[in-house]
């Protein structure tokens, strides 16, 4: 029996015969149901995105049943939309899409994701956005152990608690934590900058907390309302690499020639 | 460099052996895969850990194409060969002839080749990206933390410059980064399946291998062809071993693979010094493929050494790997060959009581 062939059914009338809707860009619906993973995938890079950057296309998925290795390689400027839960490494390497999910995760949500963004309304496995580059990983419940693990760029927020060893290996980006970390909070993060609301269990090694600074308050308050975490940015903390802090402190009181 | 497995000898058929014609003349190879057809593999030898970062991209992206012409395959990143916008030769398609005559008018279409390539999949993925899973050939899930030449369980500044110059990561300079050994998205041995199913979505044309150190043999082989991947690979190289320990270690990984229910996944092993007729005596123990590292490695000096004396002009890598491995792979090739006129349990035999009784193979008096 051949597969079932990829539909994409826009929500007004209209599918040309792809089943791709070539007069409403603003709505579309795939199931995921019987449809490889690379059915799926072209599907939705058939769709026609929006030219307007303010207004992405949607896309509807459905039939999220907790599958691994879902809407990996999604590299395309559309908004999905899923209902329902998704197993180990969803959205992995994606860029460009704007994914949103409304259930839990698996182990290594968004793993090496290089831009666009990633938001789950519900909890997330161990090693959320595990080495990725770019973008946006939003976790609306809790994020498991291993959370940014070996990072190079982006931002990950976790609106609840985070398990152990967050950012572990990390070499760049941010991690905003609205709750509780367990132990060894930023193990062998190099250039990482993780602000924590709640408690750490522990702090690993070499990394320290610093005060938070004006121009990082107003970076972060900007940061949590487009991530839709309540909150004020006083109510954080900032943990960095020791070495940076000593780096920062160095710094200040030189005079800096342009000033005059 | 002296044969290390000297007291082992290759046997040819017994005396009585009728004239059996022309044997098969293909030294190729196959690696079953999970959900799709096989891998054809042209030559069982592989280079597993170049270290890049001591040649500037330009030398290591035609040092890498200039070893893999001889379908010896190589273990690469992009990043390892080239800059953030260029397109390094050896994971591009294969020029013909006639494309030489119109450069850049190839395009990568389904019937086009690639170099035999190795994507090294480490736990902490510094330097990887998603392009790397194009055309690869091998997947390869490394489960072992990796030593620099310092001896931490780290990677140097230099790899990490290479790795992430074209990311958002700056200040890692002159820091040593410390190493990881499992991946950090998977919880367990128990759920590594998953991840390596994942890699054989996000490269369908590539076998999906673990690799593991020598350490633990007992222990981890069955852990990890417990996951089930294509192949399984064993770094020796990582400890000085006596040459009996060697073969013996082979024989035993063999064994514990076939013990765990993996008697037709693939055993690669990376073995450090050998020469040619070492290697085909590592397979004639039980493995199924070799690394070369010892063989490529000192093209890399070699480089250097040129760089030093003649910076401006560019090394021709085509000619220093035809110098340094033609011999060598021909010699593999024609012992390997002949391994297939003699049934599996007769191709090797020692003078050396010791030996024989060691590796159980026939003992020659």
């Amino acid at each position: 029996m051949s597969p079932p062939k990829p539909t994409s059914k826009p929500n007004a009338a209209g599918a040309d015969s792809t089943g791709v809707d070539a007069l409403s860009p603003s709505a579309h619906e795939i199931s995921m149901a019987g449809l490889s993973r690379d059915q799926v995938r072209a599907a939705i890079h058939e769709i026609t995105p929006s030219d307007n950057d303010e207004e992405l296309t949607q896309i509807k998925l459905t039939g999220a049943e907790g599958q691994h290795s879902a809407l990996m390689r999604i590299d395309h400027p559309v908004r999905l939309q899923i209902e329902g839960a998704l197993g180990d490494y969803a959205f992995a390497f994606n860029a460009q899409a704007d994914s949103r999910l409304v259930g839990n995760v698996g182990n290594g949500v968004g793993e090496g994701m290089m831009s666009g963004a990633v938001r789950i309304r519900g909890n997330a496995a161990d090693g959320a956005g595990a080495a990725m580059t770019g973008g946006t990983l939003a976790i609306y419940g809790s994020a498991g152990d291993r959370c940014g693990a070996g990072m190079r760029g982006g931002g990950i927020f976790v609106r609840g608690n985070a398990g152990n060893e967050i950012a572990v290996g990390a070499l760049g980006g941010m991690i905003v934590i609205g709750g509780d970390a367990g132990e060894r909070l930023g193990d062998a993060m190099s250039n990482v900058t993780i602000f924590i609301r709640g408690r750490a269990k522990s702090l690993a090694e070499g990394v320290t907390d610093a005060p938070l600074r004006k121009r990082e308050e107003l970076r972060l308050g900007l940061l949590l309302i487009n991530a839709s975490i309540r909150g004020d940015a006083q109510e954080f903390r900032r943990i960095i690499p020791a070495s940076v802090l000593d780096q920062e402190n160095s710094r200040r009181g030189e005079v800096n020639p342009s000033y005059r | 460099m002296q044969d290390q497995l000297a007291p082992l000898y290759l046997l040819p058929p017994p005396a009585n052996t009728p004239w059996a014609g022309t044997p098969g003349q293909t030294i190729q190879s196959q690696v079953a895969r999970t959900d799709a057809d096989p891998l054809i593999v042209n030559l069982p030898l592989f280079w597993y850990d170049p270290r890049w970062s001591r040649l500037t991209t330009q030398q290591a992206d035609d040092l890498a194409v200039a070893v893999s012409r001889y379908d010896v395959l190589v273990s690469a990143l992009r990043s390892d060969l080239a800059g953030a916008d260029t397109e390094p030769s050896f994971h591009a398609p294969i020029k013909n002839e006639s494309d030489e005559e119109s450069p850049g008018e190839v395009s990568p279409d389904s019937d086009a080749a690639f170099f035999p390539r190795i994507v090294p999949y480490r736990p902490e993925r510094y330097g990887l990206n998603a392009a790397d899973f194009d055309q690869a050939t091998i997947i390869d899930v490394r489960l072992m933390m990796p030593r620099d030449t310092s001896g931490r369980f780290a990677y140097s500044p230099d790899q990490i410059a290479r790795w992430e110059s074209k990311t958002q990561v700056e200040d890692v300079e002159g820091s040593w980064v410390p190493a990881a050994t499992f991946p950090p998205d998977v919880d367990s041995f128990e759920n590594l399946p998953t991840k390596l199913q994942q890699l054989r979505y996000l490269a369908p044309s590539a076998a999906v291998f673990t690799s593991i150190g020598p350490y633990r043999l007992e222990e981890e082989i069955p852990l990890a062809v417990g996951s089930k991947p294509d192949g399984l690979i064993v770094r020796f190289d990582e400890v000085a071993l006596e040459p009996l320990q060697l073969a013996a270690l082979t024989r035993r990984a063999r064994q514990l693979m076939n013990a765990a229910n993996a008697k037709h996944t693939p055993l690669w092993i990376v073995p450090g010094e050998i020469t040619a007729d070492d290697a085909v005596k590592l397979v004639a123990l039980g493995a199924d493929a070799i690394g070369v590292d010892a063989w490529c490695n000192p093209l890399m000096d070699d480089s250097q050494i040129d760089q030093s004396s003649h910076y401006s002009s560019r090394i021709d890598f085509d000619e220093l790997a035809e110098e340094a491995l033609y011999d060598l792979i021909e010699r593999f090739s024609g012992l390997y060959l002949s391994l297939q006129r003699v049934p599996r349990k007769e191709r090797l035999g020692s003078f050396s009581t010791g030996w024989a009784k060691t590796l159980n193979i026939k003992a020659l008096r």
